[in-house]
């Protein structure tokens, strides 16, 4: 069943108002070829955070490629502040982007890159300066800002990219994966950035395949698969449909029954599976994952058990699209 | 700014050391091959090994390498790194872009053939070699041979008079000398000197001696005047060149071609350099293509009968820069050259002026369009 004949999706998404939108959308698909990049999409992207959700694959890079003008759509309209956006010198003036590539000029420092960006924005020689620091100091990049970039972790790679981006104080802000290759520390400071630049009534859309990361910082959601905007809305109603279904973790552990043992006497819990291959692994299922994630370290250190590693394979978008689109 | 800061980033991408270090090896061949020719043979003329050197280093190999290696690399490193993205979402027009990094490769590569050329010319002439001066240089003579044979033995009256005027030593060796061999570079010397200190000591004009001789225009004028200084050394230089024509080449010759090629080796530049910014811009491995243009097609085509050779760049350099050949003294490539010549009309400098800036024109504004419209977005990222 696809997903328009979904009734429970059709249900619980809704798309949000078309109220102050900055970048639309009108039928616009791409191909390649014979290769489908995005198919008849159409939505329209407000002031504050987007998230562009989906698996790799799902479209989005093609989408932000559109957006940012270095595509042009095989049949519809691509329009930001009401202009076609290839090419467009006017557009790129109010638009920073932070692209997905690693390559940044590695011979350069961070400040260089920055420096020279900002020049080719427009920005004059007396302010450049100070606009360097400001963008810099923002990302964090202070204390690394004269470092070569080619020395630089992926992290302050991710930084110096968002820097570029806002030296020019766009009105939206494009960013395609920004938080892969952050720690902890990097995706919060990250995210006070983008929350920092949203929060003066800008635009931010931001590209991502995992749904946890976003969800720290929008609710406001496009989710794609397959060159298809499947739904445009809430978080929360997606999570609603995902929580219908149950969660699965991973544990491995040296200490597999006693665990097992003892997470099955929590009420949140519905099942515990052991892996017949691998003995230190186990799968637990539950309808209230983040009851679970809250509490788990504590029952883990409470009991003196250890474990080695957990993840959940649901943890990601294919699993998502596969409840949605299952129904 | 934004047009400087593009150029300054163009600049600083073509002088990585690497790559630098690459140009400059290969601008300091001619000279280094020059300095070899110089000191191990015996044949070693200034003037016809900076012709054949400029003729087949220079112009066909170092201008035509560099400006397709900087040309080309400015559009496709940028894609290769996929950094080009950067350059394409800022708010500058596409085409002042890529006009930018243009003339950085232009300054570039300008500057490193301009600087193989003054290498070359360092080695051949010297440094004092390329002053206009009126005094004979060693490298002015065209025919070490037939220049001693004019002033040994001769029936003219305004020669036997030089004759008399050299010192008994200088007489001796004018006179012993054969004809058989390269007469050996110190008794040119001298012989030189000597010929310089009459230019300087006062009027060589005799009016028998010189009857008959047609004079250039502007020394017939100065005949009867009393002259000093720099108007004397260039009248009696002017009575020399009337005497020798075939042997002695004008004054300021070596001057007059070291800045034609200066003058003349940008516009190649320019024009190689739109002609591969355009493959850049067409074909995304735009080096292949642009090696058998250059080494194949530019190699060939100037030297095919009729008017082929016309649809080579290399042709109007050679008109705009014609490099005496060392055999024959002409810009001949050779019997294929002799029958473009004879198969078409000569192409004129205005011409050849032209035809270059037409095809500049062309390759450069299609280039700009291209780039203003083409997707640079590698498939493996969408």
């Amino acid at each position: 069943m696809s997903l328009s004949q979904n009734p429970m999706m059709n249900a619980a998404i809704s798309p949000p108002s078309n109220a102050g939108a900055m970048i639309s959308l009108e039928r616009a698909s791409r191909w390649y070829n014979q290769v489908i990049g995005i198919n008849d999409v159409t939505c329209k992207i407000p002031t504050g955070i987007t998230a562009l959700l989906g698996p790799n694959g799902a479209g989005k890079s093609t989408m932000l490629k559109l957006i940012t003008g270095q595509l042009k759509p095989t049949t519809g309209q691509v329009t930001i502040f009401g202009m076609k956006p290839f090419a467009n010198p006017n557009v790129y003036r109010r638009m920073g982007y932070c692209p997905e590539i690693e390559n940044n000029y590695d011979e350069m420092t961070g400040r260089q890159f920055v420096t020279m960006l900002g020049a080719m924005a427009g920005i004059g020689r007396n302010e450049l300066g100070k606009r360097v620091n400001d963008a810099i100091e923002q990302v964090g990049m202070t204390a690394n800002g004269d470092r070569k970039i080619g020395g630089y972790s992926k992290g302050m790679r991710q930084r110096i990219k968002v820097a570029q981006g806002i030296i020019h104080r766009p009105d939206i802000l494009v960013l395609d994966e920004p938080l892969n290759g952050l720690d902890p520390i990097g995706r919060r400071d990250m995210m006070n950035v983008l929350n920092d630049f949203a929060s003066e009534g800008k635009g931010v859309l931001i590209s991502s395949h995992i749904l946890y990361e976003v969800e720290q910082m929008t609710s406001n959601i496009l989710l794609m698969s397959k060159g298809r905007l499947l739904a445009q809305g809430n978080i929360y109603q997606i999570r609603g449909l995902i929580d219908k279904h149950p969660h699965r973790i991973s544990i491995e552990t040296n200490t597999p029954r006693p665990l097992a043992s003892l997470l099955l006497s929590l009420p949140f819990i519905l099942s515990v599976k052991f892996d017949r291959e691998n003995p230190r692994m186990m799968e637990i299922e539950t309808l209230e994952p983040d009851k679970f994630y809250s509490q788990f370290p504590e029952i883990i250190m409470a009991e003196n058990l250890s474990v080695d590693s957990f993840d959940s394979p649901d943890n990601n978008l294919e699993a998502v699209f596969k409840y949605l689109i299952t129904g | 700014m934004s047009d400087l800061a593009i150029y300054q980033s163009a600049l600083r991408e073509l002088l990585r050391p690497k790559r630098l270090l690459i140009a400059v090896l290969l601008c300091l061949l001619p000279a280094v091959y020059a300095l070899i020719l110089r000191n191990s043979s015996d044949t070693y003329n200034a003037l016809d090994t900076y012709n054949e050197l400029m003729k087949q280093f220079v112009f066909n190999y170092i201008l035509v390498l560099l400006a397709l290696v900087f040309s080309t690399g400015a559009i496709t490193q940028e894609v290769e790194q996929k950094t080009i993205v950067y350059l394409l979402t800022r708010p500058v027009p596409r085409w002042r872009i890529l006009l930018m990094k243009f003339a950085a490769v232009m300054t570039i590569t300008t500057c490193t053939v301009w600087l193989s050329t003054i290498l070359l010319a360092g080695v051949c002439f010297g440094v004092g070699g390329l002053k206009t001066s009126y005094a004979i240089a060693p490298s002015q003579i065209k025919d070490q041979k037939q220049f001693v044979l004019n002033l040994k033995d001769t029936p003219n009256m305004a020669l036997i008079g030089l004759h008399e005027r050299f010192t008994p030593q200088t007489q001796k060796f004018l006179d012993n000398y054969s004809g058989e061999n390269v007469p050996d570079s110190s008794s040119i010397a001298t012989t030189v000197a000597e010929l310089n200190g009459m230019i300087r000591a006062g009027s060589l004009y005799n009016k028998e001696a010189y009857e008959g001789i047609k004079l250039p225009a502007e020394v017939q004028a100065q005949v009867g005047k009393n002259l000093s200084g720099n108007e004397l050394e260039k009248f009696n230089r002017g009575l020399i060149q009337a005497l020798l024509p075939d042997t002695l080449l004008p004054a300021g010759g070596n001057s007059v071609q070291f800045w034609r090629d200066l003058l003349v080796l940008p516009v190649g530049v320019l024009a190689y350099g739109s002609l591969f910014l355009c493959l850049a811009t067409l074909f995304l491995r735009p080096l292949v293509g642009g090696l058998i243009f250059a080494f194949g097609w530019e190699s060939w085509v100037p030297n095919m009968p009729g008017y082929f050779g016309r649809f080579s760049l290399a042709t109007y350099l050679r008109v705009l820069a014609p490099h005496a050949d060392a055999a024959n003294g002409t810009d001949a490539g050779g019997i294929l050259s002799q029958l473009t010549q004879s198969g078409g009309d000569e192409i004129t400098q205005l011409f050849a002026w032209s035809a270059l800036a037409v095809i500049i024109g062309i390759a450069l504004s299609t280039a700009l369009t291209v780039f203003s419209n083409k997707e640079y977005v590698p498939r493996e990222d969408v």
